[in-house]
């Protein structure tokens, strides 16, 4: 067993400085019915300027208000409400991000927008929109928790976050589009550098799409890990790429890694020479979301979502011969003798993911946790106590139901996540 | 409002660019953003007691003006009709420049009296410059001379999300192609059933490759099963890359797309026949592909003639306006190259790897302008599309592809695309040491089609 403490005492400072200069939120939304409304956010920066642009002039003619209609902010989503029975007059406008939303009501956006500039706005399918569903979000109750999963698992919790796999960074040019550095991939139960190599890329509520590249670095956040092998053992990078869309409950993630090029040690940065090298050179998960607690539910403790889908990986074995050539092995650092060089695995993908209730006050629940099977592969564990609205401190245990050349068999990480506005 | 209107407008070019212009304002406009300053705004006002309202105080004053001066003009204007506010915005507030009224008998718009407007409650003023009632925007640069229409709609926006559609998926619900390019939209939600032969975007349409992509596709997002198939006609093609099971996801939004994809040729059937040379198999494990856009609006292009029933101004039009989309973007493929033994099963002699997988993308899709002005109009719709795109890969293996589709009718179809990909030299060693290559050279494809819509 091998204990590593990390020294985090700069990252803390950086956090603590951000921290204290950071607000609380209150969430002020009022929930309107999916069935009767339908909602979309304006992607084409044009008709978003039209927007940013009347509510500016209202601004000026009506200064009296500007308290209660503020400026569209740089990277604000700005979002239409209107009637699915009666479509002839948006029934809302909310602009804002993370929480913070301004609501124009129907005899406002008259006002503020005239009837030209509405007609160009309803018709939705004449330009680039997505589905807004954080207006029918409930922040109270179960609503809060099952919202609050849903946009941990698809999009970063604040504009940066920093977490045990990823570091996520809102661009400031659009808040629907984040930068993302990726180095673990913990749905694939491999946690930290476990995944091997990195993935610098960008994404959206829709999709996310990067370039998988040998490890430069690593930005370590576990404060403690423990695995049963001297070395923990990991599978190594290469230069690939990683993809994933979203649609509705559906989600998509396939990643992949080419070959490594014969006599090019760099291709790894980390390899020695008579190295034995793992590399998962293609793998997929498909699953779909499934609510168990009721949405509407106001005394729930706890909200909770079921996934279930499939899952495939595909490791390639080498070895790294000192004359520069990977070479694909049969037999492993034990002297044991493989069928293959490579490891195929299809199974069921199953996961539990539950949080307690929303503190309303940090916006976070107090305890999140994930039970995650991969049939015959992984069961994985985690567990993320909230200590405020920025710092949360996840805990994984991965346990692999069979020996693997390339993952520990039994694994725990500690580590240390931050969100934080800019 | 000429602002908005520029803004909407996007980059409007009198003509289409060099492309080498293109890409140099290419990456500044994908995230850039405008910004231009107007202090002129132009409204009618659609309520109809703050128009009664104002006309009554105004009337009242203009006609005891009228008793001391006989020759007191701006008295055309009646409680019925709809005033016109023309104002000027400043960062301190707002004036009022000119109140105008609709005059539909005359089709015009007369200005009020000046000097009757200094003389009208400020209140008045006030309610008129607030604009907290029902109005609508005018086009500034027709106000003095341009007709009176109920729609005055000063948002031209160039279609470009039209653009991007009709490449994405369709414009129509049912577009049906007889290369099996398949999009079935259902209507009441918005997502589609979608067959894609081949991997176009990758410089390998159907003719150049022997695959299928089944799959369903949002505005956004596109998920698919890859199978093997073989093109139901082709014209050329020297050497297609094998198709496999497999799969993949893409996404395109107006700024960025992109597709992650792979095939495991293992899945495949194990029939010799099944593969276009089985001695010399060329197929792709993975793929991706990252991609940055911007649209620019093109203008048409009108000429005069003397005589003929064309045109009612006497032009006709040379080249229609429409919508410029270009794409520049990079890829990442992975070729395997082997042969299909006695079993059935794929040996793999070689597999690329490293730079030589790495790859830049560029396309240029131009569609015509959508016409808006009636359904009739539509259905008598001549359009086109054209695209031309250019894959180039790092190891110098270059790949065009061009594709042109023509509406005679709406409902109706009729397409070309071309395709050529250039060769690529797999080597390896083999056991003894020695180096052996293989010449892979795709070939030139020409697949005409023709499609029916809904």
């Amino acid at each position: 067993m091998v204990t590593r403490f990390k020294n985090f005492v700069g990252l803390f400072l950086f956090v603590l400085l951000t921290v204290s200069n950071a607000q609380e939120v209150e969430p002020k939304h009022t929930p309107l019915d999916p069935l009767k409304y339908d909602a979309w956010t304006i992607e084409y920066p044009p008709y978003k300027w039209i927007v940013e642009e009347k509510i500016k002039a209202y601004r000026v003619i009506n200064p009296d208000e500007n308290q209660n209609i503020p400026v569209v902010g740089t990277g604000d989503k700005v979002a239409l409400v209107v009637s699915k029975f009666q479509k002839d007059n948006i029934v809302e406008i909310w602009y804002g991000a993370d929480g913070h939303y301004t609501i124009l009501k129907e005899k406002q956006v008259d006002w503020i927008l005239g009837e030209s500039a509405e007609e160009e706005l309803r018709k939705k399918n004449t330009y680039f929109n997505l589905d807004a569903r954080f207006i029918f979000e409930d922040r109270t109750g179960s609503a809060a928790g099952l919202n609050y999963i849903h946009q941990k698992n698809s999009a970063a919790l604040s504009d940066v976050q920093i977490s045990p796999d990823l570091i996520d960074i809102n661009l400031s040019i659009s808040r629907d589009y984040s930068f993302i550095y990726k180095w673990g991939y913990p749905r694939m139960a491999l946690v930290n550098n476990q995944w091997g190599g990195m993935v610098l890329g960008v994404r959206n509520q829709s999709f996310e799409i990067g370039v998988r590249m040998p490890p430069v670095f690593y930005l370590n956040t576990d404060l403690l890990s423990l695995s049963d092998g001297i070395e923990a053992k990991h599978l190594n990078g290469g230069w690939g790429s990683f993809g994933a869309i979203k649609y509705q409950s559906f989600t998509g993630e396939i990643s992949f890694v080419s070959p490594p090029s014969s006599s090019k040690k760099d291709f790894d940065a980390s390899i020695n020479d008579d190295q034995f090298l793992s590399i998962m050179d293609l793998s997929l998960l498909m699953y779909t979301d499934v609510q168990i607690t009721h949405r509407n539910n106001q005394e729930s403790l706890i909200s909770a979502i079921f996934q279930g889908g499939l899952y495939l990986y595909r490791v390639q074995n080498y070895k790294y011969d000192p004359s520069g050539i990977f070479i694909p092995r049969t037999n492993t650092l034990d002297g044991d003798t493989l069928s293959s060089h490579q490891e195929t695995k299809l199974g069921l993908y199953l996961s539990l993911d539950a949080c307690t209730k929303v503190n309303q006050k940090i916006g976070r629940p107090l305890i999140e946790a994930q039970l995650q099977l991969h049939t015959s592969y992984a069961f994985m564990t985690a567990l993320t106590v909230n200590i405020n609205r920025h710092i949360a401190v996840p805990i994984y245990y991965t346990y692999m139901f069979e020996e693997l050349q390339w993952a520990p068999r039994k694994a725990l990480h500690i580590g240390f996540r931050t969100t934080f506005d800019l | 409002m000429a602002r908005l209107r520029l803004i909407t407008e996007g980059i409007y070019l009198k003509q289409a660019p060099p492309l080498i212009l293109i890409f140099f304002i290419f990456l500044s406009q994908v995230f850039s953003q405008g910004s231009e300053d107007e202090n002129s705004l132009v409204w009618k006002i659609k309520d109809g007691n703050v128009n009664a309202n104002t006309i009554e105080e105004y009337l009242d004053i203009y006609y005891k003006g009228l008793a001391q001066n006989p020759n007191l003009s701006g008295g055309g204007v009646q409680k019925h009709m709809q005033l016109v506010v023309e104002a000027h915005l400043s960062d301190t507030g707002i004036s009022l420049q000119k109140l105008r009224y609709e005059d539909r008998s005359k089709n015009s718009r007369p200005a009020l009296n000046a000097s009757i407007l200094d003389s009208m409650s400020i209140e008045s003023i006030e309610t008129l410059l607030s604009r907290k009632y029902k109005w609508t925007d005018i086009d500034p640069t027709v106000i003095d001379d341009g007709p009176i229409t109920d729609v005055v709609n000063i948002f031209k926006e160039r279609n470009y999300k039209h653009c991007r559609d009709v490449n994405w998926w369709s414009r129509n619900e049912i577009d049906i192609s007889s290369n099996l390019h398949w999009v079935v939209r259902f209507k009441y939600a918005s997502t589609a059933f979608v067959l894609e032969p081949g991997l176009p975007v990758l410089g390998y349409p159907a003719g150049l490759s022997r695959l299928l992509n089944i799959g369903v596709a949002s505005e956004v997002v596109k998920a698919y099963l890859t199978v093997p198939w073989k093109p139901i006609y082709q014209f050329g093609g020297n050497h297609p890359i094998e198709g496999a099971w497999g799969g993949g996801y893409k996404f395109d939004t107006h700024r960025i797309g992109g597709m992650v994809g792979f095939q495991d040729i293992s899945l495949n059937a194990k029939s010799l026949r099944r593969y276009h040379s089985p001695k010399s198999v060329v197929f792709i494990p993975k793929y991706a592909l990252l991609y940055f856009s911007v649209t620019f609006a093109i203008d048409g292009i009108d000429k005069d003639v003397p005589t003929g029933p064309s045109s009612l101004s006497g032009r006709t039009t040379v080249w229609p306006s429409g919508s410029l989309r270009t794409r520049v973007g990079f890829k990442l493929i992975e070729y395997s190259h082997g042969e299909i033994n006695q079993n059935g099963s794929f040996e793999e002699i070689m597999n690329s790897s490293g730079l030589s997988n790495v790859g830049v993308h560029f396309r240029a899709e131009y569609v015509t302008d959508q016409i808006r002005s009636s359904e009739e109009e539509n259905q008598k719709r001549k359009s086109f599309i054209l695209a031309a795109q250019i894959n180039y890969d790092l190891d110098n293996q270059l790949g065009l592809v061009i594709e042109s589709s023509y509406h005679p009718y709406r409902t109706i179809k009729l397409g070309l695309n071309m395709a050529y990909m250039g060769p690529k030299i797999f080597e390896w060693e083999k056991p003894d040491g020695t180096l052996d290559l293989f010449e892979w050279n795709p070939g030139f494809t020409v697949t005409p089609y023709f499609a029916v819509n809904f």
